[in-house]
């Protein structure tokens, strides 16, 4: 019995192939296919939002795949992958958008992959079996990694590879505790191991569940990523084509920490609590010092991607601070620096296009000859600072309210944090926009267009939105993180009891 | 009331100081010089919070954050981490030496080292 | 017990895909002489075909009917006819891959189509031998033939030095483990698996001597698979033979070797088993550094897909180790899984290698995905089923290996293992990276369209990999009923 679910993460793979089915001689219908493709599998992803229900997951589907060992097609939604999808699907048509006339050649395999790429990015957000989440989340590498290095700048290739061994090395380490875990629980299915654990019919060693929750956890800080597993990420926002920075930074990265949420708290409930103080130390010293090296970067992308780094400490502050702020503050933060980062490397993008160069030196009064596009790039920025009223205050507060709770010193640094988002996003903004624009810039750098505004304009509504009207969105992630916070609670420790198979 | 007064006084001197009588300001400016220096480069807070804080922090970010901790350090162990790898490829490349009686010696230095174990292990793994 | 002196039908049954296989061998050499023809000797690819498959029908069909032959030498069990049909199988593709590379050096000899089926008759004789003489028997007729064929064009003289590699380290090595069988035979006073064990079990010959008989068939074994420490010819015969060749070699006699070393090793060596199995650790682990990591820094494409296929024998090594019904099932979907993608990946390769494998340097890939994107995504795939991502073949079988390993408490083997594929990644991406990052070279130009048998042979591995890697239930559970418990 085939759901909505399955149609919105098996639309994308359709259209993977349509896509490759049409001719390379005719890019412009590659990409008013691609566009038409993701938008409508956009429209049907809303559908999901009115079905989604605070207890348990909704539209499940859950047939058999494979007999022997026992793995399952099982997909499930609640409120934590809710929005993450359609994060997904809002930002594909974008990234189309986006990549309209910036790509030149080989246009029709560029569209193919990305939405290949939303293919992956989907399922690993709807899996409820581990072996079918550790499918989607290799999958995943293949397209992005053809997408930086066909599509990206000077040192692609280096950018690429070390992109794809980076992630696929801490991979394989979880798909080690994703056997060694089956073995122990007879199934894969998380729905069941989560019951088992919860009725004490499977309980772990200490010394096993850290080692099970490190194996997992190396896999997800990666892609988060956490300090210090963070040194791909720099060398693969700059050299990636503008499309390929956003669906990365937007979507991508929340993989990692929406499987901290997903399995790592509730399946290692005392490790995770056990490791909660050097992972937060990890994640403020992230934030920090993502912050300050952002602040003396010489090119716009690399800043945005240290950015990244520092924005998704809090993230990784919140899950860790075991409370239910600090979990709902860094669920809707995955969202608002989704919406933030995607807007600026979209903006960052626009900025390439007419330069031609990454380098904050090369521009500098950009306001000047082009208004529309300095205001579109300011809300950005306020956004992305924290500003109230717009969408990454209401996760940051939260966050550090949460922390706060749990460990006040790093609650502290994590705010200055915050002051120097402040100092490098304005700084790179006075750089760029203000003062007097050369005769060169002046000439080549045409205010928005259409287009441009049509990729902009839902993601600025959007911090608008998401940063007043909280409404729409907390409620339900606050019913699934209060649930997860449930599971997490610290058992007491014991030595193996009744393990059945 | 007395805040009216000062608002008011302090337009008329500066009406005096500016329209009536200019000399006057030039001439203050002389004789209290390193006062006026004060007040005219506000207090010198900005340069004061820029070389406490700010440059210390843009400079160490630049010099050691980036180019040494990222750069050189973090970055460093990934890309030896991949050097090591490809060295130690180099080495076992280099054992192939295409003469084919050292792979026969090869294959009999191999089996005596399995000869050796098999037999030797008692049990246990 | 007496022999009998006439099989009963039901034993010519059991072995008629090796009759089939025998006579259209011995057809295509006496047609050879005959004709002279350049229109009649095009028969000769498609009658070995048509053999194949008849004895591919034949096989599976006998394995209805699971029994002994030939007082008990020969066993058609699940196990044995696994192999035979994957050999068999593995035999289709080889030589329809061949016709490519035949057509190109103008050199349609039936001599080839004939050795390549004796080769897979050896291959059958082996994986369905219950009896150490038989194996033996096996082996030799499956190597020899194997050897003629490395060097089968005999003016080339990288096929030469292959061909004279191969056959004096092979004779070498297959010394030991005659000499191991005969020790066992001194020991236990009998050749049959199943009696060795009985003898074994009785703990009545000296445990350490026939520890001893273990290690000296093991080193012969070994060998086959390219196991460290007995891999070092593969890389050179690899590289010197003939594309296809090589790729019959890296899939076709591995499979039937690591056939009777799961045999002989579970049957006959259980019982001493905790004297074999450290041993073996250590050789899964050493195959699979020295295989990925001399990999890494290999400049030529067959070169590099012989450490790699070194590497991958140290995978399925980790399922021997492991000494479990799962082990054995892992390693016989593995060997299947294997033996897809290899092929593929080598006969992507004889396209690419042109006219006197001129082109055989991984430089010479380069914007392959531009000027035949076909071919270049279907290398892909095969690609990424030996790094090992999912919906390939090649991940199924690797995740179904540390499956079994971690059965068998073998952690710290499962966790180098995964590392070692991680490490992996990097050469198989490099092939990627040349072929979509970079522009054509001129070595491009010359390039034409694919032979039709090379088009099938392609698009039957490409489909045998994706469809094991998305729907791998079936091939599964066969190996699953199977294995060797």
């Amino acid at each position: 019995m085939t759901t909505l679910l399955d149609a919105v993460l098996f639309l994308p793979l359709i259209g993977f192939f349509v896509l490759l089915l049409i001719p390379k001689s005719n890019p412009s219908l590659s990409r008013m296919a691609a566009l038409v493709i993701s938008l409508l599998i956009f429209v049907i992803s809303l559908g999901l939002v009115s079905g989604v229900v605070p207890e348990g997951y909704a539209f499940v589907h859950d047939s058999e795949w494979i007999s022997s060992p026992p793995i399952r097609y099982h997909v499930g939604l609640d409120g934590l992958s809710l929005w993450l999808v359609i994060l997904t699907t809002l930002l594909t048509p974008i990234s189309v958008l986006a990549s309209w006339k910036h790509i030149d050649h080989r246009v029709k395999e560029f569209f193919a992959f990305l939405i290949l790429l939303e293919f992956g990015l989907i399922g690993v957000f709807i899996s409820l079996d581990l072996f079918l989440f550790y499918v989607f989340w290799e999958i995943v590498l293949v397209p992005m990694y053809f997408l930086i290095g066909i599509w990206g700048h000077d040192r692609r290739i280096y950018a690429a590879v070390k992109f794809f061994i980076y992630t696929f090395t801490g991979s394989v380490l979880m798909l080690a505790a994703i056997i060694f875990l089956y073995n122990r629980a007879g199934t894969f299915d998380y729905t069941q191991i989560v019951a088992q654990l919860q009725s004490g019919r499977l309980a772990l060693s200490s010394q096993v569940e850290m080692i099970l929750f490190l194996a997992f956890f190396i896999a997800f800080a990666i892609k988060v990523p956490l300090f210090p597993l963070h040194t791909w990420l720099p060398d693969a926002h700059v050299e990636a084509p503008t499309a390929g920075s956003i669906m990365l930074a937007s979507v991508m990265l929340k993989m990692g920490t929406y499987g901290l949420v997903r399995f790592c708290l509730p399946l290692f409930p005392n490790a995770a609590h056990k490791s909660a103080p050097w992972v937060i130390a990890l994640a403020v010293i992230g934030i920090v010092y993502g912050a300050l090296v952002a602040l003396v970067q010489p090119n716009m992308k690399k800043l945005v991607a240290y950015s990244s780094v520092s924005h998704l400490g809090f993230v990784v502050l919140g899950i860790f601070s075991f409370t239910q702020q600090g979990l709902d503050g860094a669920v809707y933060q995955m969202l608002n620096h989704g919406i933030s980062t995607g807007a600026l490397f979209l903006l960052v993008g626009y900025l390439y296009e007419r330069r031609h160069s990454l380098e904050i030196a090369a521009y500098g009064g950009v306001a000047t000859p082009a208004p529309n596009l300095a205001i579109v790039f300011l809300i950005a920025t306020l956004a992305s600072v924290g500003l109230p009223m717009l969408n990454n205050f209401v996760g940051e507060y939260l966050v550090l309210q949460g922390a706060s709770y749990s460990n006040f010193s790093a609650t502290v640094f994590a705010a200055i944090g915050v002051i120097l988002s402040a100092c490098y996003m304005l700084w790179l903004y006075q750089r760029t926009f203000y003062g007097k624009p050369s005769e060169s810039l002046s000439h080549h750098m045409p205010d928005l267009s259409g287009r441009e505004w049509a990729a902009i304009l839902p993601l600025l509504l959007l911090m608008l939105w998401m940063g007043t009207y909280t409404q729409t969105f907390l409620p339900s992630i606050s019913a699934q993180n209060a649930r997860i916070l449930d599971m997490s609670k610290q058992r007491p420790a014991g030595s193996e009891v009744a393990n059945a198979r | 009331m007395v805040s009216v007064a000062a608002g008011l006084i302090g337009i008329a001197l500066a009406a005096w100081f500016y329209l009536i009588a200019p000399a006057i300001p030039e001439g203050l400016a002389r004789t209290f010089s390193t006062p006026y220096r004060w007040i005219y480069n506000k207090y010198f807070v900005d340069e004061f919070y820029d070389s406490l804080v700010v440059n210390p922090m843009v400079d160490g970010s630049r010099s050691l954050l980036w180019r040494v901790v990222d750069a050189r350090g973090i970055d460093g162990i990934v890309n030896g981490a991949g050097r090591t790898a490809r060295s130690v490829g180099g080495v076992l490349k280099r054992m192939q030496s295409g003469s084919i009686r050292s792979y026969a010696a090869w294959v009999v230095l191999g089996s005596i080292v399995v000869i050796v174990a098999i037999t030797m292990a008692g049990g246990g793994r | 017990m007496p022999a009998n002196l006439f099989p009963t039908g039901v034993e010519y049954f059991r072995i008629l895909p090796e009759m089939i296989l025998t006579i259209a061998g011995v057809l295509v050499m006496f047609l050879e002489a005959i004709f002279t023809n350049d229109d009649q000797r095009k028969i000769f690819g498609p009658l070995s075909i048509v053999a194949l498959l008849a004895a591919l029908v034949a096989s599976i069909s006998a394995a209805g009917d699971p029994g002994a032959a030939f007082s008990n030498m020969l066993i058609i069990d699940g196990f044995a006819s696994f192999f035979r049909v994957l050999v068999i199988g593995i035999g289709v593709i080889a030589i329809l891959s061949s016709t490519e590379y035949l057509r190109r050096e103008n050199s349609p000899g039936g001599e080839y189509y004939a050795l390549i089926l004796f080769s897979i008759v050896g291959q059958c004789v082996m994986v369905t031998a219950n009896e150490l003489i038989m194996i033996f028997i096996g082996l030799e007729i499956s190597s020899i033939a194997s050897y003629v064929l490395a060097g089968y064009l005999r003016d080339d003289p990288r096929n030469n030095e292959s061909a004279l590699k191969y056959f004096l380290l092979g004779s070498f090595a297959t010394a030991f483990l005659l000499y191991g069988v005969a020790w066992i035979y001194g020991l236990t006073g009998s050749t049959n698996l199943d009696h060795i064990r009985s003898a074994l079990q009785t703990s009545t010959p000296p445990l350490a001597l026939a520890g001893a008989a273990a290690a000296l068939m093991f080193v012969g074994f070994g060998f086959k698979i390219s196991a460290a420490p007995f891999q070092i010819w593969a890389p050179d015969v690899y590289q010197g033979a003939p594309a296809p060749v090589s790729g019959f070699l890296s899939v076709g006699p591995k499979a039937a070797a690591f056939a009777i070393l799961l045999r002989v090793f579970m049957t006959a060596f259980g019982p001493i088993a905790a004297r074999w199995e450290p041993i073996v650790w250590v050789c899964a682990l050493a195959t699979m550094i020295v295989g990925n990591f001399a990999a890494l820094q290999q400049s030529n494409i067959k070169r590099m897909l012989a450490y790699s296929s070194i590497a991958h024998a140290g995978y399925v090594l980790v399922a021997v180790t492991a000494h479990s019904s799962i082990g054995s099932a892992a390693a016989m979907f593995y060997l299947a899984a294997y033996a897809f993608t290899n092929l593929g990946a080598f006969a992507v390769v004889t396209y690419l290698s042109r006219r006197g494998e001129r082109y055989v340097a991984i430089e010479d890939f380069a914007g392959l995905s531009q000027r035949q994107p076909a071919m270049a995504a279907m290398l892909t795939i095969f690609l990424l089923s030996l790094v090992g991502v999912p919906l390939t073949a090649g991940f199924f079988g690797k995740f179904y290996i540390f499956k079994a390993a971690l059965d068998a408490n073998l952690f710290w083997l499962t966790v180098l293992g995964l590392l070692n594929s991680a490490v992996a990644a990097y050469y198989y991406l490099r092939i990627l990276v040349v072929m979509y990052f970079k522009d054509p070279g001129d070595s491009l130009d010359t390039l034409e369209a694919p032979g039709i048998g090379l088009k099938i042979a392609v698009y039957a591995s490409a489909l045998g990999t994706l469809v094991l890697g998305i729907f791998p239930g079936w091939v599964l559970d066969i190996a699953t009923r199977a294995a060797l418990k």
